[in-house]
């Protein structure tokens, strides 16, 4: 995996992330809302999901600020089905990413499969872009 | 105020009568023959050469590298005989130039070889080193070379080394980037210092010159909106995405090219202000 680019690596992390954790997409996005990396199965759209997801954690972050809480490390969004998207921001030296992905139903377990990949990023990123 | 084209080239002069929104006049003298164009409210308005007028004098002068020129602002055109705004006008100079290129024609409309900018002029000493010690490498005349002192040609290695070691930070940077085309790293009179290229028939100098021009237009427009300072200058085509950073201190920007639908910008913008930094470290004090 190694011969790979830092980028080819990132796209690889969220396909086997999808992979582990069964999710239909995940994207790693910046905090302008445009996508890094992504893995998506066919009829997702990863650029509108990383838009969202940018404004989605804005809007957390305006409401930590408010209420005087620190940063979210996780913000989830649930529809009445079950199925959930999940973002975690998070800093790799100066900058501000998120990832995100798509939980298909409250059963399905994320949290290991997100921290694996979180680390995994900034294992990459020191790798090839610090 | 009067001055030489050597010091301030014509594509220049208009832009800064356009810019500042002037009526004025403005005489050149070439090799025996006047040129004089004539501005109205920040358009050229009016053009005469010999017995030639509008467009078609301006695309002419505009390869026009020496004389001397002479700008009275509050004069009038006597009649207007051109309608096409000034940075069209310079972009289609540009794009006459690039069609009838032959060696560096299209080296003046891009041209802000000021003698007392210092970022120009270590843009000059490094393409002179560049194009010197490509000559060198290729074996033209060798002879005139090995005049040189040792010292020159020690120069010349550590030239190339500055050279080749953009080159590789370019080379590696697209293999970063999904849907890579190409990426260039270009001085602000729209020389490349470096490139890269995955598609051949592309000429990346023609190409760097045009998108020189389309950021100082840019540029100049975001300043004129006050509008702070332009991070990056973003194109998107049916095709491509094509990206342009400047690198610290704005004598050098990065542009890139990716294809839209395999490409992704995110990624674009990312790598190209992790590169920009790499880029700023590695070039030559």
């Amino acid at each position: 995996m190694d011969e790979l680019s830092g980028s080819a690596q990132l796209n690889s992390l969220l396909l086997n992330i999808n992979s582990e954790g069964g999710f239909p997409i995940s994207v790693l996005t910046d905090f302008q809302g445009l996508a890094i990396a992504w893995a998506a199965s066919n009829g997702m759209d990863p650029e509108r999901q990383s838009a969202v997801v940018a404004f989605v954690q804005r809007a957390a972050a305006q409401v930590s600020k408010q209420l005087g809480m620190a940063e979210a490390d996780e913000i989830s969004f649930y529809d009445t089905n079950g199925q959930h998207l999940v973002c975690r921001p998070f800093q790799v030296d100066t900058y501000g990413l998120i990832l995100a992905v798509v939980v298909p139903d409250r059963g399905h377990s994320y949290r290991r499969a997100t921290n694996r990949a979180v680390g995994e990023i900034r294992r990459i990123w020191k790798t090839f872009w610090k | 105020m009067q001055g030489n084209l050597r010091d301030m080239a014509i594509a220049e002069l208009i832009q800064l009568t356009c810019q500042d929104r002037k009526t004025a006049q403005l005489k050149i003298d070439h090799s025996g023959q006047q040129a004089i164009l004539y501005f109205m409210d920040g358009n050229v308005a009016h053009a005469v050469l010999g017995n030639q007028t509008g467009e078609e004098v301006v695309y002419q002068i505009l390869r026009w590298e020496d004389g001397v020129f002479d700008l009275k602002t509050g004069v009038k055109p006597p009649k207007k005989t051109i309608t096409r705004n000034w940075s069209g006008i310079l972009l289609e100079g540009a794009k006459r130039l690039d069609e009838n290129k032959v060696g560096d024609d299209l080296t003046p409309i891009v041209k802000n070889n000021h003698p007392e900018d210092k970022g120009m002029a270590k843009l000059g000493d490094m393409l002179s080193r560049r194009t010197n010690f490509m000559e060198f490498d290729r074996g033209d005349d060798q002879k005139d070379y090995q005049k040189n002192s040792q010292k020159d040609i020690q120069n010349y290695d550590h030239k190339d080394n500055d050279m080749s070691k953009m080159d590789d930070i370019l080379k590696e940077m697209s293999g970063e980037i999904t849907g890579y085309v190409a990426c260039a790293l270009v001085g602000l009179d729209g020389i490349n210092i470096a490139s890269h290229t995955s598609n051949k028939a592309a000429d990346p100098d023609a190409i760097s010159a045009q998108l020189t021009m389309l950021l100082k237009l840019v540029d100049a427009t975001v300043e004129k909106l006050g509008a702070g300072i332009i991070e990056d200058n973003l194109t998107t085509t049916e095709s491509a995405y094509i990206l342009m950073r400047f690198l610290p201190g704005k004598q050098y920007y990065l542009g890139m090219a990716a294809n839209r639908k395999t490409g992704n910008l995110g990624n674009l913008r990312l790598i190209s202000k992790l590169y920009t930094e790499r880029l700023a470290m590695a070039m030559p004090s």
